[in-house]
């Protein structure tokens, strides 16, 4: 059975990785004011990242509608059996939603499943790059979705942004929204559970909240893939990704870069570790 | 016999408080334990007990909820010994007066994971060794108290030859001797004697009892913060702004000023600033909304683990409550908070796990004596400085259970140095160094250290010694007795010649420490 996996651009993923992998993407929007532009497609990370340092207005993202879904699925539908779709998760974004109504919508095609992954940038990233490295093979698509489930569940994330300002002004702060207030100059680690952020710990410098990072990848036990990313930070998380090598095959540890959408939230300056563990 | 003791220890509360090794009013002995005493006082006001066994059980159960500080707590287990071995009876006699003292000896000792000799603990043995020595020999009820005290007495004189700080100070051991007046006052209450007068005022001390320490009203009103290109001079433009509020900072380059002010009319500032030239990222804060929603924040849903953090100032107060601690306790260097103050806020705490920071070493004790007295889950973490408590308290992860936790903000604490300058309220000499009444002294990581003339250069000092070349940041905590333009002064002197450490500078508003810095 030839499964199609797609997923949208909140997942981080590289245009190369996704091409490699046959990944699908459908892009999220994000505005400047009057400029509309699709993430990762009119859109990519430098200039997205100037954009914030120049611009007057804050950029609002919006989901793909429901029309693009249906595009998608259609155009999917013509060389696949079936689509298995993964998203980021419900609470962070209305994406899930409208690829809920897109498939109503397209009754009498190939069968559609729709995954709230619950996760968002690479976390979300690796479950589908794993899911589609399966997909390569003769698995069904009750398989493929009960894997992204599985993956979902057994993957963690942990970012230290520079401020929690970006998440607090884009609403999508969550219960993370305990660290504001804070009288010292502190990097907060934000942590994702039950598909919303979630207060985790905080670093008095960037170099500290670093190593945690690290630190917490080495906690999760055996790993089956990471990922380290970043937005304006290269060295950065080239650094922390080197202090992980050993945790897993390099075929399977990533270094990603946020894109616009996660960049509206997170702000320029953030790191994150994303780890599937092993079962 | 108590309440001799208690006016007898209250004379002479000043001369042991200027036993200190330190020069700095730090957790005054004297006044903790006529705090502590003074509390059994009310307790037994408040009761009704008449026989013997019932007034020590009260005693003892006030001691141990009024305990302040270290020489408190041992104070009131010291009478929690002392009311174990005395049940079941009506009076003493000389016997079971010596295996009380003795007992309470024991039970003092227990107190403590590591015991010293040359202190309260060495004194209290040797009290009731002799106590038991002289009932053994047949002696009476009053010969047998005496020789206690004799034997305290002896104990107290030893003191400097058991504990080299003490020799070298030329002073002996604080507890100690608080204890040898108590016992001596009781004395005097079973006599019926006069008290003798209190002994002359040391030179030039702090008063015998420290005011309960509430945190003034801060200036509420809005934080405001501007920046405004003007080529007036900074002068000028303080003396406009001046009348609107205080804290009050007005700092730049030519062409360029910085503006700080408290106000309760941040437009009335911004307008007039803008006279002087146009304004930019101004920054305008509801201080007392945030204070209060910090407070109301504390209160919200049942965390998983509550925090509750002993503040030596209103700003080190604002600070921990900002960073979540849901519980502030007062705690001034010459007051510390008592066992009960402690309970109170463990118990209004919004869970039933709950992590405390001392941040001092003499409330580490009475927060674990607390602990034992509520019915929740508390992990004491041994916080000894205000920054060492921050340090803390940002390790503490929202996801993880209390011994998780525990171990967490144990390890994040160790990472950061403090040091703590005042200036030195008496002469004294401590490890090779002499120290005169007013030098500026300073600490690292409580221990002191230097001592200069000038601030600027112990301040130099004191962050090479607290390894601020290696560091990253240094944030600088000032207290009720240091300006903030001086502060600012030495903030930015020590970007100059640290370029590139990172200074921050917020107020701590705590007495007796001009400056607490914490390097990390």
């Amino acid at each position: 059975m030839a499964v199609a996996i797609l997923t949208d651009s909140t997942a981080d993923l590289s245009p190369s990785v996704a091409a490699a992998l046959g990944i699908h993407i459908v892009p999220l929007t994000v505005r400047f004011g009057e400029a509309v532009y699709r993430d990762g497609v009119d859109l990519l990370p430098d200039q997205f990242f100037t954009l914030l340092a120049t611009s007057s207005v804050l950029p609002r993202t919006s989901q793909p509608s429901a029309g693009e879904f249906e595009e998608a699925y259609r155009g999917a539908s013509e060389a696949h059996d079936a689509v298995l779709s993964i998203h980021i998760s419900a609470r962070l974004s209305g994406t899930v939603h409208s690829a809920e109504l897109a498939r109503q919508g397209l009754t009498g095609g190939v069968p559609i499943e729709i995954v709230d992954s619950g996760l968002a940038s690479m976390a979300l990233g690796l479950v589908v790059a794993r899911v589609a490295a399966q997909a390569s093979t003769d698995a069904s698509l009750a398989d493929l979705a009960a894997l992204a489930r599985d993956l979902a569940s057994r993957t963690h994330l942990l970012v230290m942004v520079d401020t929690l300002d970006y998440l607090a002004k884009g609403g999508r702060i969550g219960k993370a929204q305990a660290f504001l207030g804070s009288l010292l100059d502190v990097k907060p680690l934000i942590t994702l559970r039950d598909g919303e952020l979630h207060p985790y710990e905080r670093a008095r410098t960037r170099r500290r909240g670093l190593d945690r990072l690290a630190e917490f990848a080495g906690d999760q036990g055996a790993v089956e893939s990471l990922a380290v990313l970043h937005g304006t930070t290269p060295d950065d998380a080239q650094a922390l990704l080197d202090q992980l090598a050993a945790l897993c095959p390099r075929e399977q540890a990533y270094l990603a870069r946020y894109g616009p959408v996660i960049g509206t939230h997170l702000g320029p300056g953030a790191v994150g570790v994303a780890v599937t563990r092993r079962s | 016999m108590l309440r001799q003791a208690e006016a007898l220890l209250s004379h002479h509360a000043d001369a042991i408080n200027a036993l200190n090794v330190f020069p700095v009013p730090d957790g005054d002995t004297g006044t903790n334990m006529l705090l502590t005493l003074r509390a059994v006082l009310k307790g037994l006001e408040a009761s009704r007990a008449r026989r013997l066994d019932d007034v020590a059980q009260v005693a003892a159960h006030s001691a141990v909820l009024g305990a302040r500080g270290n020489s408190g707590v041992l104070l009131s287990q010291f009478l929690v010994g002392l009311a174990r071995s005395l049940e079941g009876q009506r009076r003493a006699d000389a016997s079971s007066l010596a295996a009380a003292l003795v007992e309470a000896a024991r039970a003092a000792y227990a107190a403590l994971q590591t015991p010293v000799e040359g202190t309260f603990l060495s004194v209290a043995r040797a009290a009731g060794d002799a106590a038991h020595a002289a009932a053994s020999t047949g002696g009476g009820l009053l010969p047998t108290l005496a020789a206690a005290i004799q034997g305290a007495a002896a104990a107290v004189e030893r003191t400097p030859s058991q504990l080299p700080v003490l020799a070298e100070a030329g002073v002996v051991d604080a507890g100690g001797l608080g204890l040898l007046r108590i016992l001596e006052g009781a004395r005097l209450g079973l006599t019926g004697e006069e008290l003798p007068p209190p002994p002359a005022a040391p030179t030039g001390e702090t008063p015998a009892v420290a005011r309960l320490e509430t945190f003034p009203e801060e200036g509420y009103g809005y934080c405001t913060e501007f920046l405004v290109a003007s080529h007036a001079e900074a002068e000028d433009l303080r003396r406009v702004l001046a009348p609107h509020g205080d804290s009050l900072l007005v700092v730049g380059i030519p062409g360029l000023l910085r503006v700080h002010i408290h106000t309760l009319d941040p437009e009335a500032v911004l307008e007039l600033a803008q006279g002087a030239g146009p304004l930019r990222e101004v920054k305008v804060q509801d201080m007392t909304q945030q204070h209060q929603s910090l407070r109301d924040r504390g209160q919200g849903e049942t965390a998983r683990v509550a925090i509750v953090a002993v503040a030596p100032g209103d700003g080190w107060c604002r600070l921990f409550l900002s960073l979540g601690a849901s519980e502030v306790v007062a705690g001034g260097q010459s007051m510390n908070p008592s066992a009960e103050e402690l309970v109170r806020a463990m118990e209004t705490a919004p869970s039933d796990s709950v992590l405390v920071l001392p941040n001092n070493p003499n409330v580490i004790l009475a927060s674990e004596q607390a602990a034992r007295l509520v019915a929740k889950s508390v992990a004491v973490i041994g916080s000894r400085t205000a920054p060492e408590g921050i340090a803390a308290l940002l390790g503490h992860n929202l996801e993880a259970d209390l011994e998780t936790n525990r171990r967490l903000m144990e390890r994040a604490l160790a990472r950061v140095h403090t040091v703590e300058i005042a200036h030195a309220v008496r002469d004294s000499r401590y490890r090779g160094l002499n120290v005169r009444r007013g030098q500026c002294i300073g600490l690292l990581d409580g221990d002191l250290v230097a001592r200069a003339d000038e601030l600027a250069s112990l301040v130099d000092e004191m962050l090479i010694r607290a390894g601020a070349e290696g560091a990253d940041v240094v944030t600088f905590y000032y207290g009720q007795d240091l300006s903030l333009a001086a502060a600012h002064d030495l903030a930015e002197r020590t970007r100059q010649r640290f370029p590139h450490l990172e200074v921050e500078l917020l107020r701590g508003g705590q007495p007796h420490f001009l400056l607490i810095i914490a390097v990390e």
